[in-house]
């Protein structure tokens, strides 16, 4: 999976198994074209530009 | 149900170690639900502020807490929402607290004692790659019909 999301990299993803449903800059374009498209997503994300972004946790 | 630990591809090339992440759903944004890194050091159960709007959540700003996170300064507002969690079989929904976060350098929510973990006796298998999560046993019951 983690390969197959290199490409957006950046990008708010939906996934669903192993495929990736619909990309776009922001959430509410995620959320919108599923919508349009009657799909459920298995998740959603941003696809990390950093590895910074993906080790941090929250103080509390 | 049981989640397979899960990686995320790194900045350098390279693929992160698989960790445990939970898709948590929120009531009213049911066709997304929002990757969530479970945080066993974490008080809060935290997501990015622009996913609030989208599943109809406002918030008020009356109950605000500014913190830091990966080294950022971020401002967090609270607000109560139904959660769901599903395997895709069996289906769990709560009330809990969240922390909607602004900014947010993260790219998924984190699941942590409050809103999360207070709900579910959950088990980490490490060693192989996955967690089970199932409601906490007082809360399973409160849910089932009269």
């Amino acid at each position: 999976m983690a390969e197959a999301l290199r490409p957006f990299i950046g990008l708010w993803v939906a996934v669903r198994g192993d495929d990736v449903l619909v990309a776009a800059p922001s959430p509410k374009e995620v959320v919108a074209w599923l919508a349009q498209h009657g799909q459920r997503a298995q998740s959603m994300f941003r696809v990390a530009g950093s590895e910074q972004a993906v080790t941090g946790a929250a103080p509390q | 149900m049981r989640f397979t630990f899960r990686t995320l591809p790194a900045a350098s090339g390279g693929v992160q170690t698989p960790r445990p992440i939970v898709d948590i759903a929120l009531e009213g944004l049911e066709a997304a639900p929002i990757e969530c890194l479970l945080d066993t050091g974490a008080l809060r159960t935290r997501m990015s502020a622009e996913i609030a709007p989208l599943a109809g959540i406002e918030l008020p700003g009356d109950l605000t807490e500014e913190f830091y996170v990966g080294g950022l300064k971020t401002l967090g507002k609270l607000a109560r929402v139904n959660l769901i969690v599903t395997d895709g079989a069996d289906e769990f929904s709560w009330d809990a607290p969240v922390w909607f976060c602004d900014p947010w350098p993260h790219p998924f929510g984190l699941a942590g004692l409050e809103g999360f973990l207070h709900h579910f006796l959950v088990t980490i298998h490490a060693y192989d790659g996955y967690l089970e999560i199932d409601p906490e046993p007082r809360l399973s019951e409160a849910q089932k019909p009269n």
